[in-house]
């Protein structure tokens, strides 16, 4: 395609090589553009094509991988997002985690698409990006700093002081210094890429942090200005409109919290139970009116009163300034770990982020020990005589510290729930929620939110979360009825909708700001000069699902591991889902995604699929 | 009464669309750079503070740009808003005006070497228009006088200054 594109990306990738401590730009021929568009995509196939298979995640050839796309740093709603692309400490598989916020905006600002980090640098060093320029620069004065603090002296360095203008930092904290397994990247005070250990990685090159910011502007046609303006008001309004939007706007994620309890969705002291006591604690209208003080800090281009810095107003962690908690965090800091003081959750979820650490590995891993603890399989000398109690607060925050140090038993915990339960063995081996080869899944009790736990279990980069179709359908995708029972039809739908979030991925914006595939489309048309219609988009996405699939397959995935631990497979105790598990239909459902993905009984794409969807390049993976 | 627009930062969310639909209108590309909208957040400090604050031109009605520009580039349009504009092709880029605003309103583009400022968007400000939380109105005000908020903004400097040098006399006596 000649002329592609006319606007949106800004032509450019930075390439750090750590070791040689060489850096050097890059351009992106059009074809990978136009079939795989940026975001996940994007890094995703640059992974493939840049990675051997077999190494280590944290050997110095790895590549960690930060991409942008060309609807980032627009007025898009929520375009300040980014990916982070890599192969995945936890499972050794692929791996992409997103992060809002700013940086992916001011990322393009700074004059780059992408940023690809390969090699490992001797000493600790931070990346310094400022309009199209970059240097390596020492960070020996960085060192066991948290992400908040490490955030604020570069923000401070390369910015004006106590203000936030125009620039953006992403950090790991002490946790990916020491290479917790599930250590995540902070960018911006408090928006984290999470998923599959990338801090860990960051970590592993020795690189503290990356400073982004410029005066570059995101390139548009002139004469399409108008047309983009009139998308951009079209998405604005249909994702103001959605049923997630009115929620998130008046109570930001918290307010899922009910509606989810009464579904019994909410993971309860490890899945051991779906109720608590005290849910008015958690509602929306209490925490944001009564418990918290707020100050709106919202990322680029948002639309909703949705992030929130607060202070606590009452109870025993009155006082206490950080972030208002996600709804995952809110349970799996919460109810997960026998807390019902959402204060309590406040402070904790604070002190995970400046640790830097994946909330749901740290949920899950944290609220594994409690119920050993509870059931007295692990004594507390074995833990270093920490009160591990349903419900300790200060017993939990002093865990978090020592994971993320690697200290006494935390060095243990470090390696990440599978890998913790395999070692402690016996029954922990039972009581250990992970997916796959061994990732936490979303914070939810998903034994009777089927889609979820469907869609964590399929998922190839382990973390991502399908589009839930439980409660309607969606004309758009061809999806006539909801999908309500654990049956092959979800199977189906699954095939339909997971397409879909795969192409937004590539778009790459915040997830509460979703609108229809067809203003999705105008608008990356209007801006790149494309020509996409729905099914196009369908087809990018399900390109990058098999891409993911060959790359997961060279890596040894096989069908087995599309599957969950023994505690997902396990009835609950009781709510609307009593006695119900996925296990009996589970292979059936699996069968039928596979076969409406064109793929074969072995859950690995056929070689007419990967013709279909150009990755004729991935058949040489495939058994003769 | 003009149409002049209405800044309530309590509602501002700090999203910053404001500065991005500027430009966009303004200079046909997204960059807050260009844009004659800054919202600033402020983030260091005691708790709560007022963190998100857009600053944009007032039109004041005793414009300071307007009376320090030499070359007779800055006049007031003779439309309802009494918009305060700049001729570019008279401009020289001296800076005088940059210098004479108490507000930081006026900007200065490092390419062009030209003076710009907000000028209302012909009478639909973008800014207003796209902000999400109606933190930006664009409606009937009372017109803008500089001269006594510019001298509060000095004062509060003067006095903070006298202030702070008297507390480090005082400690060095110690």
């Amino acid at each position: 395609m000649s002329g592609y594109p006319k606007g949106g990306y800004m032509q450019k990738i930075l390439r750090v090589d750590l070791s040689e401590r060489e850096i050097s730009e890059e351009l992106l021929g059009s074809d990978l553009l136009s079939q795989y568009i940026g975001g996940t995509g994007l890094g995703v196939r640059l992974l493939y094509d840049e990675l051997k298979p077999g190494i280590d995640p944290f050997s110095s050839e790895n590549r960690l991988i930060f991409m942008t796309g060309p609807l980032n740093g627009t007025l898009v709603p929520g375009s300040g997002t980014y990916a982070v692309i890599s192969r995945n400490t936890l499972t050794g598989l692929a791996t992409a985690a997103q992060a809002n916020g700013f940086f992916g905006a001011r990322l393009k600002y700074a004059g780059y698409d992408a940023i690809i980090v390969q090699g490992c640098s001797e000493g600790p060093v931070y990346l310094h990006i400022e309009d199209g320029k970059a240097e390596i620069v020492d960070a020996s004065g960085l060192v066991g700093k948290d992400s908040f603090e490490t955030d604020m002296l570069l923000r401070k360095k390369y910015g004006e002081d106590g203000i936030e203008d125009r620039i953006s930092v992403a950090a790991i904290g002490p946790a990916g210094e020491k290479r917790v397994r599930f250590a995540c990247i902070v960018s911006d005070r408090g928006h984290i890429a999470a998923s599959g250990g990338v801090g860990a990685i960051m970590g592993s090159k020795n690189l503290k942090a990356i400073v982004v910011h410029g005066d570059r502007g995101v390139p548009i046609d002139p004469l399409e200005k108008e047309a983009f303006l009139q998308c951009v008001k079209q998405w604005r309004e249909e994702a103001q409109n959605t049923a997630m939007g009115k929620t998130v706007d008046k109570y930001g994620s918290i307010g899922f919290f009910i509606p989810y309890h009464s579904r019994r969705w909410v993971p309860v002291k490890n899945l051991t139970t779906n109720v608590f006591p005290g849910e008015e604690c958690f509602e929306g209208e209490y925490i944001r009116g009564k418990l918290h003080r707020m100050q709106p800090r919202s990322c680029h281009g948002c639309t909703f009163h949705h992030c929130h810095t607060v202070e606590v107003r009452k109870g025993p962690y009155k006082g206490t300034v950080g972030e208002e908690p996600e709804y995952e965090i809110l349970a799996g800091f919460g109810p997960n770990w026998g807390i019902y003081d959402p204060g309590a959750v406040t402070m904790l979820n604070s002190l995970n982020d400046q640790l830097g650490m994946d909330a749901k590995e740290a949920s899950f891993m944290i609220s594994m020990i409690m119920e050993g603890y509870e059931k007295g399989i692990i004594r507390k000398q074995e833990i270093d005589g920490i009160d591990l109690k349903w419900g300790n607060v200060e017993a939990a925050a002093e865990l978090l510290k020592r994971i993320s140090r690697r200290e006494g038993i935390g060095d243990l915990l470090a390696e990440g729930v599978m890998r913790a339960a395999h070692q402690l063995g016996g029954e922990f081996l039972d009581m250990a929620v992970f997916v796959k080869r061994g990732n936490a899944p979303h914070i939810h009790d998903p034994r009777v939110r089927w889609g979820t736990l469907f869609t964590q279990a399929i998922s190839n980069t382990g973390s991502q979360e399908g589009v839930d179709m439980t409660s309607r359908g969606s004309p758009e995708l061809g999806i006539e009825k909801p999908t309500s029972e654990p049956d092959e039809y979800l199977g189906e739908v699954q095939a339909k909708t997971g397409p879909a979030r795969q192409f937004a991925e590539c778009l790459i914006f915040c997830y509460y700001q979703s609108c229809s595939l067809k203003t999705m489309a105008q608008t990356l048309n209007c801006l790149t000069g494309a020509d996409y219609d729905v099914e196009d988009c369908l087809k990018v996405g399900r390109r990058v699902i098999n891409l993911l699939r060959m790359f997961n397959k060279r890596e040894g995935m096989t069908k087995e591991d599309d599957c969950f631990s023994s505690r997902l497979g396990q009835p609950p105790m009781d709510g609307p889902g009593k006695g119900k598990s996925w296990v009996p239909t589970f292979e059936k459902a699996r069968n039928a995604y596979y076969r409406a993905m064109g793929w074969g009984e072995d859950g690995m794409p056929t070689r007419e699929t990967l013709e279909k969807l150009d990755l004729g390049f991935t058949i040489p993976m495939l058994p003769k | 009464m003009p149409k002049q627009l209405k800044i309530f930062f309590e509602k501002c969310i700090g999203c910053k669309s404001c500065e991005l639909a500027c430009s966009m209108t303004n200079e046909k590309e997204m960059n807050a750079n260009k844009s004659r909208i800054t919202v600033i957040s402020f983030i260091e400090g005691k708790y709560p503070l007022p963190s998100n604050i857009p600053f944009t031109c007032k039109q004041c009605a005793d414009a300071p740009c307007l009376s320090s520009c030499p070359v007779d580039a800055i006049s007031r349009a003779k439309d309802k808003m009494k918009t305060v504009v700049i001729n570019w092709e008279r401009c020289i880029g001296c800076g005088k005006c940059v210098g004479a605003c108490p507000f930081g309103a006026m900007l200065f583009d490092k390419q062009k070497k030209k003076a710009f400022k907000c000028e209302l968007c012909e009478g639909e400000p973008a800014c207003a228009s796209i902000c999400p939380t109606g933190a930006i109105l664009f409606g009937q005000q009372k017109l803008f006088y500089s001269k006594a908020p510019a001298l509060q903004i000095e004062g509060f400097s003067i006095l903070s200054q006298r202030n702070r040098e008297n507390l480090r006399q005082t400690k060095s006596e110690k």
